[in-house]
């Protein structure tokens, strides 16, 4: 008897854990079929793959592409980048530049509302950009705003307000720039720089309080913390309200399991696993709902020029001629990538149409290695190539090794998990190591300034510190310039010695592949998009019509 | 009891103290940096600074020990630097996840488990046996993650039966969502379905050599009474101190598992704050582990008085 007891006591406390457990649900039930391919609980949803839960959905703290997929359907600034990449108006309808290139005057739609229902004035966007510059709000982009006069004293605390900035009339915002800084316009097009309303951020912490009240066409509803994240339609968008009910961000870090899940009906894209291209380009039915794009997303290695041998431009030289891009393209990439040729990638207002980069020619990096000093590698040391941790990596790093033995030069790969990797290369501790840049904004001074000018050597971007006067003249000179030509024409200088000096290992830019079901309309996947987050695209003219 | 059961918990202080300290010694010393992190490739010394200073990572590290065991005394985890949520609130969140999941894993292996090892042992050498230890080889041996992925393949790719990822989805009832429950913990269930299948044969094959077993058939019980009444309570202590020992490895441990079916668990949290360097996340989910596998054995050693009379605690 005392058994039966035993057995019973142990099987119900067992299954009261598990239904006890059952954490509680945030949703709505609304029973649905049975049925294949799945149909969402909510009709017209868009049922959106995130690879990791977004750290926050904040926009003064954004620093990453997951944060950014979510809060940019929620938030809107002054500008916004089409899905070409141009500056286009968003809550600005128009804007003047004054002569001097120092004065913007913007000019802010009528009617405009915060999802709670209040109208959006110019004194919202002063109170969003001093939240982002105060010391309070701690926000990792601060120093974008740096060139609006008067913002590095608010943000040290010696003035209460930013004189730069300045509601003139309800809709009408100026700010004024200490000097002409060229890319304002693609910097405020960031997601950091959005409208947020006064009465939804917390006084004493400046934080939103996890509610995450934007003017954008998709409104907050619930987040799940690292399962799925719910926004509803903006029935009083501006811009009409969007076809989708709703977008359900599911966060899915595996993307065996996204593949798996879009297959299943279950997401309306995926990125597509490696290993997975032949599978797909087999099938007729699936290779027709891929869509490729070349991105502004650069997979490449970085030279220290200051430790040797890599202060030898020849060396540099060699080792780029020595690497066959091609072939890592064809063989580990499953063909996602283009050959780097360039320092700045196509699709902006300046591109370098005619380089070459550097052409696998083992023969010229021989030659290369002999004028070093290094014939056949001999008196080289042992060379550490310093990367991250992700598979993809090591097999790209292999390769490069491999390559790098044909002419005579002995590769060790170390693997360092990302924060560790950073602190290193930060450091200056690191003398060849991998280097990636995703465009922040389209214009050629995120990638030549902010990678490659001197005083930005270090943490703030050139990580191979790389350092020429006249390089920075001309770099310089383009932020300071208005005239779209002649920033080409600087640009271009500028670009020349780059090339010609070589602080990276070119590789290629990344080409995403994208997988999205055949009923999806309107969805447009651009070169600032990193698959499968999309968090350039614009999703407020999507529709699903299944 | 009561003496004793307190007395166990005054044993966690020590503990506690001396996991947090190891922990908060190797994440301060090893490389990385959670500004760095938190700001991403567009790094500025000053601005760097100014949220070192916020997050109070700028104190002496003694400092910041003491700083954190006085706000632990309080049940103040402090805030993720990451996710800006009250480290309490996040932790809560994800161990009752975990918790669910596991607890469905560990019902589902227990019961197979048993059933299978007291099969298995009913007639040692036998095809049954054979095949129970077989199956428990290969659940002991196939890694979790290829098991979770090939699961996917047949009951979500080919069979189409089950959905492949998440916990819950907005608007779905709770059957269907408990749907989602099914593959994860089948998958989370193998290895210790597997253990105490094993365990089960083994104590069970030793106990029905015992002679109260004897004397029990001689008697002409039925064969039914002698495994359940006579066997299986003797046989229950080292199957009861696995279970206890895989339910808090698996409250633990159950990362791959998460990872592969995007369950928001405590797995998951702990192997992205260590990668984003989240302090407060670390320390709050090392102390929670500490917390569970004491009072999980805690559990396990108050189980054994029941079971056994002639275990007492004073």
């Amino acid at each position: 008897m005392k058994n039966t007891w035993l057995n019973v006591i142990l099987t119900s406390v067992f299954f009261a854990i598990t239904i006890g457990c059952q954490p509680a649900k945030k949703s709505k039930e609304v029973p649905v079929e049975a049925e294949f391919p799945p149909k969402p609980a909510v009709e017209s949803v868009y049922r959106f793959p995130l690879p990791a839960d977004p750290p926050t959905l904040d926009p003064a703290h954004v620093t990453d592409t997951v944060s950014d997929t979510v809060a940019r359907r929620i938030f809107e600034g002054l500008v916004k980048f089409s899905p070409d990449l141009k500056i286009v108006p968003s809550l600005a309808e128009n804007w003047s530049i004054s002569e001097d290139g120092r004065i913007y005057k913007f000019y802010l739609r009528k009617g405009v509302k915060f999802h709670n229902g209040r109208e959006v004035t110019a004194e919202d966007f002063v109170f969003s950009f001093k939240r982002v510059l105060a010391p309070k709000t701690k926000s990792e982009r601060a120093q974008m705003l740096f060139p609006v006069k008067g913002a590095y004293e608010f943000f040290n605390g010696k003035t209460n307000e930013v004189e730069g900035i300045e509601a003139t009339d309800p809709l009408t915002l100026k700010i004024t720039l200490k000097e002409v800084y060229a890319p304002f316009l693609s910097v405020l097009a960031m997601v950091n720089f959005s409208v947020v309303p006064k009465e939804e951020v917390d006084a004493e912490s400046t934080n939103l309080n996890q509610r995450f009240v934007g003017t954008g066409p998709f409104v907050f509803e619930s987040w799940e913390r690292d399962n799925e994240i719910v926004l509803k339609s903006n029935k009083s968008y501006w811009d009409g309200e969007p076809p989708l009910n709703a977008v359900i961000f599911r966060i899915i870090p595996d993307e065996n399991t996204r593949y798996q899940a879009f297959l299943r009906g279950e997401l309306e894209h995926s990125d597509i696993p490696f290993g997975k291209m032949k599978e797909i380009s087999s099938n007729p039915e699936l290779s027709k709902l891929v869509r490729g794009v070349s991105a502004m997303d650069m997979y490449c290695y970085g030279f220290n020029v200051q430790k040797p041998p890599f202060n030898n431009k020849y060396v540099r030289l060699a080792f780029n001629h020595a690497v066959d891009k091609e072939a890592i393209i064809t063989n580990i990439l499953e063909g996602r990538g283009e050959v780097q040729k360039t320092y700045v990638p196509k699709g902006m207002f300046y591109y370098k149409n005619e380089s070459a980069g550097y052409p696998y020619d083992p023969l010229k990096a021989q030659k290369y290695l002999e004028l070093a000093g290094y014939k056949m590698g001999a008196g080289l040391p042992e060379i550490v190539l310093n990367i991250d941790q992700q598979q993809l990596s090591r097999q790209i790093a292999q390769f490069v090794q491999e390559d790098l033995r044909k002419i005579g030069v002995k590769v060790r790969i170390e693997q360092n998990d990302w924060s560790t990797f950073l602190d290193r290369v930060y450091s200056g501790e690191l003398s060849f190591h991998q280097n990636t840049w995703l465009a922040d904004y389209p214009d050629p001074d995120n990638w030549l300034f902010v990678l490659l000018e001197s005083t930005q050597a270090g943490a703030p971007g050139n990580i191979t510190r790389f350092s020429h006067k006249q390089f920075d003249d001309y770099v310089g000179k383009a932020r300071r310039t208005v005239d779209e030509n002649e920033r080409i024409r600087l640009y271009g200088k500028a670009e020349d010695i780059a090339l010609s000096a070589a602080p990276w290992l070119f590789l290629y830019w990344r080409k995403n592949f994208t997988l999205v079901q055949p009923y999806v309309k309107g969805l447009v996947i651009t070169a600032m998009d990193r698959t499968p987050q999309l968090n350039n695209s614009p999703l407020a003219k999507v529709s699903v019509d299944r | 009891m009561l003496y004793y059961i307190f007395k166990r918990f005054l044993q966690l202080i020590p503990v506690i103290v001396g996991i947090t300290l190891i922990s908060f010694t190797v994440i301060h010393v090893a490389p990385g940096d959670p500004v760095q992190i938190l700001m991403g490739q567009r790094y500025d010394p000053e601005v760097a600074e100014r949220i070192r200073s916020e997050l109070g990572l700028d104190k002496p590290l003694i400092v910041q020990y003491v700083i954190f065991l006085k706000d632990l005394v309080q049940l103040d985890l402090g805030y993720s630097y990451q996710k800006r949520l009250p480290v309490r609130e996040l932790l809560a969140d994800k161990f009752g996840n975990t918790l669910y999941l596991s607890a469905s894993a560990m019902v589902l292996a227990v019961l197979v488990g048993m059933i299978a090892g007291i099969l298995a042992s009913i007639r040692p050498r036998s095809f049954v046996d054979y095949t129970v230890m077989f199956l428990a080889v290969i659940g002991v041996s196939i890694p979790v993650f290829w098991l979770g992925l090939m699961f996917q393949l047949i009951f979500g790719g080919y069979l189409r039966w089950l959905p492949v990822s998440g916990m819950t989805e907005y608007g779905a009832s709770f059957l269907q969502n408990l749907k989602h429950l099914i593959l994860p913990s089948l998958t989370l269930a193998s290895v210790p379905m597997a253990i105490i299948a094993r365990i089960t044969r083994s104590s069970m094959l030793e106990v029905m050599s015992a002679d109260y077993i004897r004397t029990a058939r001689a008697k002409g019980l039925p064969f039914r009474l002698i495994i359940f009444k006579h066997a299986l309570k003797n046989a229950l202590i080292p199957i009861v101190t696995v279970i206890g020992n895989m339910f808090a490895l698996l409250l633990t441990g159950a990362v791959l598992t998460e990872t592969v079916f995007s369950w928001p668990g405590m797995g998951r949290a702990m192997v992205d704050a260590i990668a984003q360097r989240d302090f407060p996340v670390i320390l709050g989910g090392v102390t929670l582990f500490a917390l569970t596998f004491v009072t999980v054995n805690l559990v396990v050693d108050i189980f054994y008085a029941y079971i056994d009379p002639r275990v007492r605690y004073s």
